[in-house]
């Protein structure tokens, strides 16, 4: 079966949703720091809504420190931790032996799912040294879950990864396909503005772009194709909430009503946009703030509005 | 004899098991491209459908089309014993792969009732899927918005919801006529009456079918009429 990626020379669905598919870099990280900092021993919590990129960074990480079996993968929906099991199992020697591994890392994947005796059993091994940085990826972070020490090793080492800036929404397609004739710069802050900050989603609705010029035998995503599939989407996506909207409107009979586009790019985004305060901005762990410093300028804020 | 012998078939016409009439599906071009396309592309759909309306049909059509290289996963999720889905993707690599704990890449997995599957397989999946191991999914069940799939994995399906539709009228008609290969036994408007009273229901219709048929020919009349039709209940 021929799709319209094998037509532009590529074997497989650029766009795939797959983590990190094609590329070793991944846009818009800089992930020196955090080797940097699980290389010192440390705690982390990565933390983002679901598909910002979590997995993404996870594999990153595997791949920087795996091979040497020094990394401990685990994910909580997979069934209960038992990290004195998981050491015991890295080789033959250990298992034998019932010696323990020292320095080891372990990553912790849906970590919004930990129970608290898991939490204190790896808190156990963490002080007897058998594990040296920890580094938990999860949706949120619950705090009365985690114990006072790792609360306070977490201090300053939560990550929040925020959405997709526009620049880097633009590079990341390039990085995929390359200067493609299908999409133009314009064209990509279009989908972008549509499709909200989360890279996922703004991933699938490039495809479905490219996909719906090639079927209508055009050359470029234009505004004919974007209108066409925006449209489509929007009946798709949330017809029953948007009349639902309208006949609220239509009832309180605000003073501004606004367009239907308006309206349903307001759903859109509301749904997209994560938990976290820190919203638009760039895509850059550096511009990415951690989450005391943004407890902090919350708090700035707060104050600036009481004294005004 | 069976009725059909009768009627010069050598197997029932009229059957509803899904490996034998793959080739007759009727109504569901639109959701074939869509699906094809999907798994082609490597993505995880979920295709929705109340029981009777032809998932098993659509998923046949799948393993149809993309067989050949050992890439496909068959699994109904209601069988007693769990899915074990790394023993499935050695067994890629036969005698050799269970030996050296190869696993495969680009494998291609169906899932039929999903809603059976368990949240620690789903999760497993989900691992696979992130890891290039499997290159599509598809689920199938009768909701979408039932199923017990985690978050994650609801979150990669996103949008990819496929709705299997029932028939129309003309459809279900051309169905039947097609089955029996053009054989006068029932005429349209009768198989528009059984069609109404199977509650549209592809499974359902093409089963009472069978039994108009069957009453009629066991009655030796050459064409099914009205008084068939009480042997729907």
């Amino acid at each position: 079966m021929r799709a319209w990626y094998h037509n532009y020379g590529f074997d497989s669905n650029p766009f795939s949703i797959k983590p990190a598919a094609f590329s070793d870099a991944v846009v818009g990280y800089r992930l020196d720091d955090v080797f940097e900092k699980i290389d010192s021993g440390n705690v982390l919590f990565f933390k983002g809504n679901y598909g910002f990129g979590k997995t993404t960074v996870l594999k990153h990480l595997i791949r920087r420190f795996g091979g040497k079996k020094r990394v401990i993968y685990h994910s909580t929906s997979r069934g209960q931790l038992d990290v004195e099991k998981l050491l015991l199992n890295r080789t033959f020697m250990n298992r034998v032996f019932k010696s323990r591994p020292y320095d080891m890392i372990l990553l912790v994947d849906e970590a919004q799912e930990l129970s608290k005796n898991e939490v204190q059993e790896i808190n156990r091994v963490y002080n007897e040294g058998n594990i040296k940085s920890v580094v938990f990826m999860g949706t949120a972070y619950q705090k009365n879950v985690f114990t006072k020490e790792f609360n306070q090793a977490l201090k300053g080492n939560v990550v929040v990864l925020g959405g997709l800036g526009e620049k880097h929404a633009v590079e990341l397609v390039r990085m995929r396909v390359g200067n493609i004739q299908l999409l133009s710069d314009e064209v990509i802050s279009r989908i972008y503005r549509a499709s909200g900050p989360n890279p996922r989603r703004f991933l699938e609705m490039c495809e479905d772009a490219c996909r719906h010029a090639f079927e209508a035998g055009k050359e470029s995503v234009d505004n004919e194709v974007l209108e066409h599939f925006t449209h489509k989407q929007q009946k798709k996506g949330s017809l029953k909430k948007l009349e639902k909207k309208k006949l609220k409107t239509k009832k309180i009979k605000q003073a501004k009503r606004k367009p239907k586009s308006i309206i349903v790019q307001e759903i859109d985004s509301r749904k997209m946009q994560p938990p976290i305060i820190h919203a638009g901005g760039e895509y850059n762990l550096d511009n990415v703030r951690t989450y005391e410093e943004e407890m902090h300028t919350l708090k700035e804020e707060n104050r600036l509005k009481e004294e005004k | 004899m069976d009725w059909y012998e009768e009627l010069d078939f050598y197997d029932n016409p009229l059957t509803t098991n899904p490996d034998d009439f793959i080739e007759g599906l009727i109504g569901v071009d639109d959701l074939q491209k869509e699906l094809f396309y999907r798994v082609e592309s490597g993505s995880m759909v979920f295709v929705e459908g109340a029981a009777g309306l032809g998932k098993t049909a659509v998923l046949r059509k799948v393993i149809r089309q993309f067989s050949g290289k050992k890439k496909i996963i068959y699994f109904d999720c209601r069988q007693v014993n769990e899915l074990d889905i790394e023993k499935l993707m050695r067994a890629r690599y036969g005698l050799l792969g269970k030996l050296f704990n190869a696993a495969p890449k680009g494998m291609i997995v169906l899932l039929d009732n999903a809603s059976f599957l368990s949240r620690k397989n789903a999760e497993k999946i989900k691992h696979y899927f992130d890891y290039g191991y499997i290159r599509s999914v598809v689920f199938t069940g009768e909701r979408y918005s039932k199923s017990s799939l985690p978050a994650s994995v609801k979150e990669r399906i996103g949008k990819k919801l496929l709705l299997l539709r029932r028939l129309a009228e003309d459809e279900a008609v051309e169905l039947v006529k097609h089955r029996l290969e053009g054989m006068p036994v029932v005429s349209d408007e009768l198989i528009k009456k059984v069609f109404k009273r199977s509650l549209k229901n592809t499974k359902k219709f093409i089963e009472n079918c069978e039994k108009v048929c069957e009453n009629a020919v066991n009655e030796k009349r050459k064409e099914a009429s009205e008084e068939d039709l009480k042997v729907i209940k």
